[in-house]
């Protein structure tokens, strides 16, 4: 071997090396972002995932509340110049009104006729939101300002990461958990799943359904809330950041089996990072193709989602 | 269709054809607009209002009709005329496509499959930059000409016209067909529809392929009409818009669409002052329309003019025992070694039985014994861990719930699984098809003659003295059993199985069910009928089995069932049966925890609780 072979081998090497290295570096920082996405995709799917549990009905405004959030927290904070907490305390307390709100007007009223028209009309709230919202907040898109931990990062073998990405994640979980103890510890939580199992049987041990149903509604709208002010700092503030957001959350709810808490948080991650990865090694141009053409495919080969379980159909 | 009909649509045909000689560009854009949407909302009413599936993204078959005229006639020259029947063909295969997922799934899980699959079409056009030009789209789509002469917007409108008129003929053509009812059929209760023999797969396919050739079509003429298309006319926010035409109107309403176009189409137009507060208006209307109109407006309309068909009497009468006696076969049903676990429970544990022909076969037991569980299993709902189940020498273990129905086996429930917003007519007139629907029938006139009157005759025949026009939602619970029962018949069976036909009756209609088993034995269909009323077991069984746990304990004539040890044991447990009759009196120091005086109450005309106190 000359030395301009072992010369061009070094280069190679290095060349190999330093792509593999820039390639797991994509892969970690991906990874990053990905999980922080997908806790709140999974955040906002749990919502989807309590009503369905309680009721067997979806609030596809689940978006627009997430929306809510985020434009509330910042019109508070920023427009009224409130102290960030009291902002955030705000926002969350109107998303569960919100929440109910949905329940009152555009649930109940079709469950009680057993009409499954509560789908559209769902999807008709969030248009309405969305809408009034576009004319009182404005079009264009704001960005919160830069706080304490988005200004903050730390540096982790080599990558940057804001303090916030590594919280996302956190609080997510933390949630997810915090849900989980309240349904199993609490006598509310426990009234919830009373009446998930068996609605009649709930109602007659002297459990308010309606109201359960409705406070299942407005837990939903405050988790929506929960994800919309912790991304909002990563995105831009518009009426319209939530309309995606939200399909993706209900693809993800979908793919966890909607009945399962758990299921839902993990495919909630798993598509935070599948959408992350793809975007970082193929362009962010196809991740929407994709990840949506994903879900199809695991839908028809799982119909009950990843972590589903079918149900014995009584005859 | 009556004189005054054919005069009124005359009328307003005549009447939009004068608009369209006299209108602007903008009029006529308008009218094809209208026309178009309308074409799509009938597409929609059948998967819709028919087959009550939901779609999200029928966006994306609108988008994949237009793109592919678009695409031909720009890039290739293709005429438009022969573009456009493959843009409705294309868009059908890609229907097929999404149903092979979508058919796996129910509800929001439905929802979602169409959701993803209008978001990876609308992307796709935006990425597919060779083909699609990306989001810079496809322009100088041409419009049609016919032997050399050039089509304007007028003559657009025109033929716009006459595809709107054609599309909502079929849909009525369509609507009384075989494979209408059948729609609708597996739309009420997909789990009757498989016991009369109708493949639910197969018919959901059917009208995710009439929905999406319906719209694609649409699609064609839209970018013809356009002349410029690209992602940005096809948003998931147009799907919505789809959905809201068919709403508006009235799921599963002729007129529906075409009503549910116009107001979703004009009145935006209408509004243009309030540009920026249009989707405001679409969603409060949406919202207002689905609280006070369920049935849309065109269901408001049927509503308030209250016309209730009650459905023609055909004169002839058919003779129900020579019929069904042709389709008895005289096969037994029997079953050998059969076992079902759920779940770690053994609900049926190696059983044997052999119902003959021209018998009733009853199989009793306590609660839980597993009845309803071999029921489910005979008919294909279940499938048995092992064993064997035989229709005369054929096996049928593990066929299709829908395969087992067409052998001819028929089937009733515990609680009744009618099609409930079909007619009482219509729930017999489809199971005399037994699932065979027939290519050719699509879009053929219904009315059969011969069908109509045995159909009347076999609800005669049960002792149904109701209303036929009626849907069969709406009768008292006596009727639901009844109509069930025809439906039963109807479809020719050698076995009919009944599942608790007497319960929630009175004495006096369970005695008529008793005589009508007896009846339909000397047809020699063979009768498997699980029933809790003792009465009428004892009274019209010839071979009764007991089930304890899943297992047979007995097997015989009624009188020496009654008889046995083991039955008496399973049914009152080991206590003689003195010691369980307890009448204490309430002790006069302890206060009743709930009392009562005179409490009544009842199901429909039978009354359960008398006088307690």
């Amino acid at each position: 071997m000359t030395a301009s072979e072992k010369g061009g081998l070094g280069a190679a090497l290095l060349f190999a090396g330093i792509s593999v290295f820039c390639a797991a570096m994509l892969v970690s920082s991906a990874l990053i972002s990905g999980l922080g996405l997908g806790s709140m995709y999974g955040l906002l799917a749990l919502g989807f995932h309590i009503t369905h549990a309680v009721s067997s009905t979806v609030n596809f405004a689940q978006g627009s509340a997430m929306m809510l959030g985020a434009v509330l927290c910042f019109t508070f904070w920023v427009t009224f110049q409130w102290p960030l907490t009291l902002a955030v305390i705000a926002g969350l307390g109107l998303c569960a009104v919100w929440g109910a709100i949905v329940e009152r007007t555009a649930v109940r009223p079709f469950v009680q006729r057993g009409s499954n028209a509560w789908l559209m009309a769902t999807v008709a709230l969030g248009i309405v939101l969305e809408n009034v919202v576009l004319f009182t907040f404005g079009k264009d898109p704001r960005g919160m300002p830069a706080g304490l931990l988005t200004t903050n990062s730390v540096e982790v073998a080599g990558i940057r990461i804001q303090l916030l990405q590594l919280l996302i994640p956190v609080v997510g979980l933390l949630f997810a958990a915090a849900i989980r103890i309240f349904f199993q510890r609490f006598h509310y939580g426990k009234a919830l799943l009373a009446v998930v199992q068996n609605k009649d049987a709930a109602r007659l041990m002297g459990i308010d359904v309606e109201r359960v149903v409705m406070a299942s509604f407005a837990l939903s709208g405050f988790l929506a809330g929960v994800a919309g002010i912790m991304v909002a700092p990563l995105f831009t503030i518009s009426p319209t950041m939530g309309t995606l957001f939200g399909i993706k959350a209900f693809a993800v709810a979908i793919l966890g089996g909607i009945g399962n808490a758990w299921g839902v948080m993990l495919a909630g991650l798993i598509y935070g990072v599948a959408e992350a990865l793809i975007i970082a090694l193929a362009g962010s141009t196809y991740s929407q193709i994709a990840t949506f053409a994903l879900v199809i495919l695991a839908l028809a080969i799982r119909p009950t989602g990843l972590f589903g379980h079918a149900e014995v159909k009584k005859v | 269709m009556n004189l005054r009909r054919a005069l009124a649509v005359g009328a307003v045909l005549v009447g939009v054809c004068m608009f369209i000689l006299r209108a602007n560009g903008y009029e006529l854009y308008i009218v094809a607009l209208v026309g178009l949407a309308t074409i799509v909302g009938v597409g929609l009413n059948v998967l819709l209002g028919m087959s009550g599936q939901i779609s999200l993204g029928h966006a994306a078959f609108y988008a994949i009709g237009a793109y592919v005229v678009g695409i031909l006639t720009t890039k290739l020259d293709w005429s438009v005329w022969t573009t456009l029947p493959l843009a409705g063909v294309i868009a059908g295969v890609a229907g097929v496509l999404l149903a092979i997922p979508a058919l796996r799934v129910r509800g929001p899980y439905l929802a979602m499959v169409t959701i993803a699959f209008g978001f990876v079409v609308e992307q796709g056009a935006a990425e597919w930059e060779g083909l699609t030009g990306g989001w810079n789209g496809v322009l100088g789509i041409p419009l049609p000409n016919l032997f050399g002469f050039d089509f304007s917007e007028r003559e657009m409108a025109f033929l716009v016209l006459c595809f709107t008129v054609l599309s909502l003929y079929l849909y009525a053509r369509l609507s009384a067909s075989p494979w209408g009812k059948a729609m609708r059929a597996v739309r009420d209760s997909e789990i009757a529809s498989q016991s009369i023999g109708l493949d639910p797969t197969l018919i959901r396919v059917t009208a995710f392929a009439i929905s999406a050739i319906a719209t694609g079509f649409a699609g064609g003429i839209f970018a013809s009409v356009t002349n410029f298309i690209s992602p940005e006319s096809f948003p998931f926010f147009q799907s919505i818009l789809f959905l809201l035409v068919v709403m508006i109107g009235g799921a599963d309403q002729l007129l529906g669409p075409l009503v549910g176009a116009l107001v979703v189409v004009l009145l935006p137009e209408i509004l243009s002052f309030l540009a920026q507060y249009r989707l405001l208006f679409v969603g409060l209307l949406l919202l207002l329309v689905l609280r006070l109109a369920p049935g849309g407006f065109v269901g408001l309309a049927t509503e308030l003019i209250k016309q209730r068909k009650l459905g023609a009497t055909a004169t002839r009468r058919r003779d129900v025992m020579a019929y069904l006696s042709a389709g008895s076969t005289g096969r037994s049903l029997s079953a050998s070694d059969l076992s079902v676990s759920f779940g770690g429970v053994r609900a049926v544990d190696d059983l044997c039985f052999d119902a003959r022909p021209g018998d009733i076969t009853s199989i009793i037991g306590p609660n839980g014994a597993g009845k309803s569980t071999v029921l489910n299993l005979m008919c294909g709902f279940y499938r048995p861990d092992n064993g064997i189940i035989r229709l005369g020498e054929a096996d049928v273990t593990r066929m299709a719930a829908h395969s087992i129905a067409q052998q001819g086996v028929a089937r009733t429930y515990q609680t009744t699984q009618l099609f409930t917003n079909m007619t009482v007519l219509d729930n017999v007139l489809i199971a005399l098809r037994r699932g065979r629907l027939g290519a050719g029938t699509i879009f053929s006139r219904g009315g059969d003659l011969e069908h109509q009157e045995l159909a009347e005759s076999l609800l005669a025949f049960v002792g149904y003295r109701g209303p036929l026009g009626q849907p069969a939602g709406a009768l008292p619970h006596v009727d639901k059993r009844l109509v069930e029962l025809a439906r039963a018949l109807a479809i020719q069976p050698s076995v009919l199985a009944l599942d608790e036909p007497a319960a929630g009756l009175d004495p006096a209609d369970t005695a008529r069910i008793g005589d009508l088993l007896r009846k339909v034995t000397r047809t020699g269909i063979t009768v498997v009928l699980v029933e809790h009323d003792m009465n009428l077991v004892m009274s019209v069984s010839d071979r009764v089995i007991v089930l304890d746990a899943g297992a047979k304990i007995a097997e015989g004539p009624p009188a020496q069932v009654a008889a046995d040890p083991h039955v008496l044991k399973a049914y009152l447990g080991d206590e003689k049966p003195s010691d369980r009759r307890r009448k204490r009196e309430l002790e006069p120091g302890r206060e009743a925890v709930i009392s009562t005086e005179g409490l009544c109450s009842g199901y429909d005309a039978v009354s359960v609780i008398r006088d307690i106190n």
